[in-house]
């Protein structure tokens, strides 16, 4: 004959508390996340790898955006954290886009993170790097950080301090 | 009653740790890791409040 424990549900209990922190700890805390610091001016804003997991509206890939003024420097740093039992390993790569196109690498490096431990990179998007402004059409171009099979979409929006600041180029008449 | 304000205070313990590893971990987790969770949460209230039901709380 089976009889039952004393205190079986006080055992029950913890051990349902024990496997709520077991699921708080291998799916919410082991794995790779990603952190990424822009900083424009003198504002640094941070996007928290739980902001790539939202997802408005249902389905939708997210995406970040942040302003700067044209020949203002955007910097990045970006944090890859490997809270894993074993190394991580993977190209990491920064790129501007525009319309679909690729207008040039930011950034490209092979990285292995051991166990627990985080690699930073950094770079910054310069104006200057980018040729004229399009007056009063689009200036924004996106960043793409990808790692593994994870990509990472910011978009960036130059704007102007005022059209008539923006220095013309008068082209210079040909001699006849 | 000795015992039983240590049972109270060792629950509250628990309640406040779950409370804290779930307002800092839970966006990270995933759709049946919540789901889990969940159940696991009303499967340990269920079985405390049994508990102290049988013990004559």
């Amino acid at each position: 004959m089976i009889t039952k424990p004393k205190n079986l549900y006080l055992y029950l209990a913890i051990a349902c508390f024990i496997g709520l922190i077991a699921i708080f700890i291998v799916d919410g805390y082991l794995g790779i996340y990603d952190t990424t610091y822009v900083t424009v001016g003198e504002q640094e804003q941070v996007i928290e790898p739980d902001y790539w997991l939202q997802q408005y509206p249902p389905g939708a890939e997210m995406t970040y955006y942040i302003g700067a003024q044209w020949g203002q420097k955007v910097f990045f740093r970006y944090e890859i954290d490997n809270r894993r039992f074993s190394t991580y390993s993977t190209l990491v790569q920064a790129s501007l886009w525009q319309e679909d196109e690729k207008v040039f690498d930011l950034f490209s490096e092979e990285q292995s993170i051991g166990p627990f431990d985080e690699a930073i990179m950094k770079w910054t998007l310069s104006t200057e790097d980018l040729g004229q402004p399009v007056v009063g059409g689009s200036n924004q171009y996106t960043v793409k950080i990808t790692y593994g099979e994870v990509e990472r979409r910011i978009i960036v929006d130059f704007y102007y301090p005022g059209e008539y600041s923006i220095e013309k180029v008068v082209p210079v008449p040909t001699p006849e | 009653m000795r015992t039983y304000i240590l049972y109270g205070f060792g629950i509250l313990l628990c309640i406040s740790g779950i409370g804290y590893l779930a307002s800092e971990y839970v966006n990270y987790l995933s759709e049946p890791g919540k789901l889990v969770c969940l159940i696991l949460m009303v499967g340990m209230l269920g079985f405390l409040g049994k508990y102290f039901e049988k013990i004559g709380w």
